[in-house]
């Protein structure tokens, strides 16, 4: 009888879910595939609707998860495979080589500096606009703090030759090339899924332009640009110039409520920050102009009408009805023209803008539809997990000991992926008592009354 | 055979008052004609002839001026240059070419009149009656009621977010035309308000809206079903040439009408059936009637028809080329003839089965879309494979089967056709193509791809200033690009750019001034088998 429970995903969801658990004496193993825990939220620099330091107040989390007595974090990890049922399931986990001993390692940082392909690798964690080497810490305030070596570009790795300069720089001896994948055995009682989200990739729809004007980014580079401990170090800069923009444009809903891109759903959240990007841009300088481009303003939580209001009245946020047709840009300034249709008076406008921000849609991230194989979870046509009642089991799914949590069951806010890690945290425990009463009931049985 | 009817256009100062003439001088002449007395001999467009034909007169004679008398100087001239392309128009048709005569009488030519009508009337008779009197006409049909084609063209999901108003490149000129108020006045129950409106015609059917639409409303076709009931009510949306085009191909609907199209085969080889089962037929489409209903615009459609057949020749293919082949009905079916567009999917259907064909390649997109998507929908056996031009050569191409040996020098950029494009999702095999031809270099428009600026006109219907300012900047910008030719793979694009630059032209010549031309002549020239002179820019139109 296992009375561990195996969380999928380490974003603020899962580490709820796993804080209520251990907090209850519970044991809880994190797989989370990407080195650091955190997830998206530990990327983005303010959160809403009280406009928080997003890593602020996360990162204190993120630590006492990763630190409880009772958590067992498992970085580059992914589930392989789950056997079993409710109260017994073995799940098979392949853990993949850092090439860094994460007991030896103190995120010094001396081998990233070391490191011959330093600046060199488009630094995905910072949505490709700052570079990193090789060898390299995902985020200032990565948990665990600990290197990684990527096995793509590392030139010892993928050449077999390299002055390997980190070895020479670690006084740990925490480097080692010698480390394989892994694939270990756990045993747990119950399994929640909380495997979060993705970004839409808006280069298809190239009537915006991404990709092809530089100055058109998508919202998840804003917060890396507006965000303190980004590449620009919190300044708001243009790819094309570097210059600081002061007309911006928040076009909402790419990619979604379009079935074109297959994503028909309202996002829940891309109104709200979007008024936030827009609030942090004039927090930065208040000379910038910010005009928000939406389809229909859907702000439905506590306080998120007041904080659009606020928008408006406090930031000087313009909101306009259409959805644009079309960005150009004007070759020789870098400066973009969006094209709308003015719903309410009539007439197609133009208007000039320094940067255009693309609202992308939340989408279920590669790969959840085989984790959903082998999980024997069912999906939804959206290849979000489906629960088995929508109404009275959220957290529930098909399978009896497996929960579902946080924005892998739809587009979700920090507050909703909060509350319902929470509640899948409670429904795991409920069933570790539920299968280990019934376990003992029978052992019990067997006694002589 | 009965009497011929004869429909004569006379002009007010010459021809009518010869006729006059004639009548006060009681001169006998037969009572078979018609008299339409108009101001000038110049005024009579190809539209009124065909009109008259296709109404069932069995002749048509254009009265006018001796040459030099003419009251407004030149045009008998005019007149005479329109009735010899009608007349070549009207042996492609079948009709004969003799049906109609041009005659220079004078005021006081009484004899003269007379004697030409005696001439006609005898080659009239000896011609027989004119087929289309006989012909059974075809019926308008019900038009689709607004649920059916609101359903079905998914309007009900509209969001009114203006996405598609501020796509359309009719919409950024013209501030009345918005898709979005269109969709939402039939949401709110005024599509009679549509019917009657401008608007409904001003619809390019490009689908750049529908392109970008996030929930699939599909506005075109919205727009294209839309317009039967326009019709039923009398309406039109101001066709060009006073609906020149759609006279003709409404002719070749007709039973008893064998059509006489192929006399610009010569030299080439081709052939009348299908002798093996992997034999193709090359849909020619109406290029050969544009080659006369755009003369004068230089569109050179013939050539397109010529290079093509030249090309399947070149890599091995004697294709089958129908003597009897209609018009695809395209333009009819988007301009709100469903019932004469059904009438030649039929009647091409029954002619393609009988020659025994399985397979169509085709040069024209307008063509290609509506054989692999409206035929299917509206023929109940249709199964005929249709492949692009450019999508065959880029095959050969992939299975390293062609190679162009001659370079042909030119920076060019490609303007992609709505129903290659958007209707079909041909894309990359013309690229494929042209940047296979050695020496070629491929530049891109700002706009290219799903995102290309449409040519400004679909269907011959409302072709004004906005279509113009539409062309202006499309040409713009394929000058931009530094290109030497802006090649296109449509023969309407090609009329539609040629015609913006061949009258004047708003502000600098040199910014749009661009030569155009059809990606089967770059293929036809790096084959080595160029039917037709390279193109020289667009032929002015004459001052007069």
């Amino acid at each position: 009888m296992a009375e561990s429970v195996l969380i999928i995903g380490g974003g603020v969801c899962g580490i709820q879910a796993a804080l209520d658990l251990a907090d209850k004496g519970m044991h809880v193993y994190m797989v989370e595939k990407e080195p650091s825990i955190g997830g998206r939220m530990a990327l983005l620099d303010k959160v809403f609707p009280t406009n928080d330091c997003s890593i602020c107040i996360l990162a204190p989390k993120m630590i006492t998860c990763f630190n409880h007595p009772n958590v067992d974090v498992l970085t580059c990890a992914e589930v392989e495979g789950l056997s079993g049922k409710a109260g017994g399931f073995k799940v098979k986990v392949r853990k993949h080589a850092r090439y860094v001993d994460e007991n030896k390692c103190t995120g010094c940082d001396a081998c990233t500096q070391a490191c011959v392909l330093k600046g060199r690798i488009p630094d995905e964690w910072n949505q490709n606009f700052g570079m990193r080497g090789a060898a390299y810490i995902p985020f200032m305030q990565a948990v665990p703090r600990v290197a990684i070596i990527d096995p793509e570009e590392c030139l010892l790795l993928t050449k077999g030759k390299c002055k390997s300069k980190c070895v020479e720089a670690c006084q740990r001896g925490a480097i080692d090339f010698e480390q394989k994948d892994e694939t270990v055995t756990l045993d747990a009682g119950a399994v929640i899924v909380a495997t979060g989200l993705d970004m839409y990739d808006p280069t298809p729809v190239t009537e915006y332009g991404y990709g092809r004007f530089e100055n058109v980014i998508h919202s998840m580079e804003y917060e890396r640009l507006i965000n303190a401990s980004g590449p620009t170090g919190g300044h708001l800069k243009r790819r094309s110039d570097g210059e600081r923009p002061k007309r911006i444009a928040y076009i909402q809903c790419v990619g979604a409520r379009d079935v074109r891109s297959g994503h028909p759903y309202c996002c829940s959240v891309c109104c709200m920050y979007a008024t936030k990007d827009a609030m942090l841009a004039y927090m930065h300088h208040d000379d910038t102009e910010n005009i928000i481009f939406y389809t229909d303003l859907r702000a439905f939580g506590r306080g998120f009408d007041e904080y659009i209001r606020r928008g408006a009245d406090e930031y000087g946020i313009t909101y306009v009805r259409a959805r644009p047709g079309e960005v150009t840009e004007d070759p020789e300034t870098k400066n973009l023209y969006v094209w709308y249709e003015d719903t309410e008076g009539g007439g197609v406008k133009s208007m000039e803008f320094d940067m255009v921000v693309l609202s992308t849609a939340f989408v279920p991230p590669p790969g959840v539809r085989t984790l959903s194989e082998k999980l024997g979870v069912i999906m939804d046509e959206h290849d979000f997990f489906k629960a088995q009642d929508d109404l009275l089991s959220p957290m529930d799914t098909n399978v009896p000991g497996i929960y579902i949590a946080g924005a892998c069951t739809r587009p979700m806010d920090v507050t909703d992926a909060v509350t319902q890690g929470g509640g899948a945290a409670d429904r795991a425990a409920q069933a570790i008592i539920e299968f280990s009463g019934k376990a003992s009931a029978k052992a019990g049985s067997g006694k002589p009354s | 055979m009965a009497e011929p009817e004869i429909v004569a256009f006379v002009c007010n100062w010459c021809a009518y008052a010869g006729a006059d003439y004639a009548g006060v001088s009681r001169i006998q002449y037969p009572t078979n004609v018609r008299l339409v007395r108009v101001m000038c001999s110049g005024r009579v467009e190809p539209s009124f002839i065909l009109k008259a034909l296709e109404e069932g007169a069995d002749g048509v004679l254009v009265g006018g001026c001796h040459e030099a008398d003419c009251h407004y100087i030149s045009g008998n001239l005019k007149a005479r240059e329109q009735v010899e392309s009608t007349k070549e128009l009207l042996d492609l048709l079948g009709l004969g070419a003799d049906r109609l005569r041009i005659k220079w009488v004078n005021a006081n030519e009484g004899e003269v009149f007379a004697s030409e009508i005696l001439d006609f009337v005898t080659t009239l008779k000896k011609m027989g009656p004119n087929p289309l009197a006989k012909a059974k006409k075809i019926a308008a049909g019900t038009p689709p009621a607004v649920e059916e084609i609101m359903s079905n063209t998914d309007a009900y999901l509209c969001v009114e977010c203006g996405k598609c108003t501020a796509s359309c490149p009719v919409s950024r000129r013209d501030p009345e035309f918005s898709p979005r108020a269109t969709v939402e006045q039939s949401l709110e129950n005024k599509h009679a308000e549509l019917e009657t409106s401008r608007q409904l015609w001003d619809c390019l059917t490009c689908r750049t809206c529908e392109e970008r639409c996030p929930y699939n409303v599909r506005f075109s076709e919205f727009i294209r079903d839309s317009r039967p009931e326009a019709r039923a009510l009398g309406l039109d949306g101001c066709p060009t040439q006073s609906g020149q085009m759609y006279s003709w191909m409404r002719m070749m609907a007709a039973d008893n009408l064998p059509q006489q199209r192929t006399s610009w085969t010569e030299g080439l080889k081709t052939k009348e059936k299908a002798t093996a089962k992997k034999d193709v037929m090359f849909f020619v489409g109406c290029l050969p009637h544009f080659n006369l209903s755009h003369s004068h615009v230089g569109a050179n459609s013939l050539d397109i028809a010529r290079n093509s057949v030249a090309i399947l020749n070149a890599i091995g293919i004697t294709p089958v080329v129908l003597p009897d082949e209609r018009c695809c009905g395209h333009d009819l079916l988007f301009a709100g003839d469903a019932a004469n567009f059904e009438a030649l999917a039929k009647k091409n259907a029954a002619l393609i089965k009988a020659a025994g064909v399985k397979r169509i390649v085709i040069s024209c997109p307008e063509g290609y879309e509506t054989l692999a998507k409206e035929y299917p929908r509206v023929l109940k056996d249709w199964d005929v494979g249709v492949v692009h031009i450019s999508e065959l050569l880029a095959g050969r191409l992939d299975a390293g089967k062609l190679e162009f040996k001659n370079p042909v020098d030119a920076t060019v950029t490609y303007q992609d056709p709505c129903r290659l494009g958007r209707y079909m999702g041909v894309y990359d095999a013309p690229r494929k193509v042209l940047e296979a031809i050695p020496g070629v270099e491929l530049v891109e428009m700002p706009h290219s791809g799903q995102d290309a600026i449409c040519c400004g006109v679909s269907s011959w219907v409302s072709c004004g200033s906005t279509a113009k300012s539409i062309q202006m900047a499309r040409l713009a910008e394929a000058k931009s690009t530094g290109a030497d030719v802006l090649v296109t793979a449509c023969p309407k694009c090609q009329i539609h750019f040629r015609c913006a630059l061949s009258g004047r032209v708003p502000g600098d010549r040199e910014a749009v001034d661009i030569p155009i031309e059809d990606l089967t002549s770059l293929v036809a020239r790096a084959l080595g088998v160029l039917e037709s002179p390279a193109p020289a820019k667009a032929k002015s139109r004459s001052k007069s």
